[in-house]
């Protein structure tokens, strides 16, 4: 049972992303950044945690390569628009 | 019997005479990917007006609960994880495991529709509603928004629960199975986006 879960690929990703949600609300709560550092890091992880549901939960990797382009897309103008938008706030 | 990742596989590796069938039908990848681009201009109109107003923000963002929130991102990050067991099942024509993850996807579906209740009752409770201030109309129009979609999210997944009987009927519906599956993985990634930038970006 332990092994099938180790195995599971699936398993391994809901990990690393319930590991990062919780590395940013530790970010916020804990941490001293300076406060526009940290919105852009929290930022950058949250759009780390989008590719990864897009690319092994959606399984973005096996569709058209239109569809691949479009999401990829989206990920870098969408996640590096707020980034920026953000830090010139 | 093949299933859609084993042709994925075969294709890889060069197989032949395997027909390649691609997760989802391709209307439900731009259905999906237009909602995307709706969101994306909430996320920036969000971010622009945090610009003008930051010490509003800063104040709504502070009457927030991030436990509330961190708990139905768990919640909904879970809910992909079954999601996606799901349709791997049904790909299997495993009906009894297909049925499980279904029914704790949906699980997870209310439980998150529960913790939203608890929490605009609290704002409301406390006097804040949509027409409170620039935050509070971002904060219940884009969650607001996002919780139709987690609504008819359940409610694709309740037709596609109780219209599945048989494996015959399991077979006919595995596209439609990957395409519920997708959008329930676009509400998920979503939020994802929200949680941050409502309740943790400063």
């Amino acid at each position: 049972m332990m092994s099938n879960v180790l195995t599971d690929k699936l398993f391994l990703v809901l990990t690393a992303l319930l590991g990062i949600t919780l590395l940013s609300w530790l970010l916020t709560s804990f941490v001293n950044f300076e406060k526009k550092s940290l919105g852009a890091m929290i930022l950058l992880l949250a759009f780390f945690k989008v590719r990864l549901i897009a690319i092994h939960f959606m399984e973005m990797a096996k569709t058209q390569r239109l569809v691949r382009i479009a999401f990829e897309a989206w990920f870098f103008l969408v996640g590096g628009g707020m980034i920026w938008g953000y830090l010139i706030g | 019997m093949m299933s859609a990742m084993d042709i994925g596989a075969e294709k890889a590796s060069g197989g032949e005479g395997i027909t390649y069938r691609y997760p989802a039908e391709l209307g439900v990848w731009l259905f999906v990917f237009a909602d995307m681009c709706i969101f994306a201009m909430y996320f920036a109109v969000f971010v622009w007006e945090k610009n003008l107003n930051p010490a509003m923000f800063t104040e709504g963002q502070a009457s927030l609960s991030t436990q509330l929130g961190g708990l139905n991102t768990v919640v909904l990050l879970i809910s992909s994880y079954f999601a996606a067991k799901a349709v791997h099942s049904a790909r299997l024509f495993n009906i009894e495991v297909y049925k499980r993850f279904i029914k704790l996807t949906m699980f997870c579906g209310l439980i998150f529709l529960c913790v939203k209740f608890v929490e605009y009752s609290d704002k409301f409770s406390a006097g804040f509603d949509i027409a409170t201030n620039a935050f509070y109309r971002n904060y219940f129009a884009f969650t607001g928004f996002h919780m139709l979609h987690v609504i008819f999210g359940l409610s694709f997944l309740a037709w596609l629960l109780f219209s599945v009987k048989t494996v015959e009927q399991l077979k006919e519906k595995t596209q439609a199975i990957e395409g519920a599956g997708l959008y329930w993985h676009m509400v998920d990634l979503l939020w994802v986006v929200l949680f941050s930038l409502l309740y943790l970006v400063p």
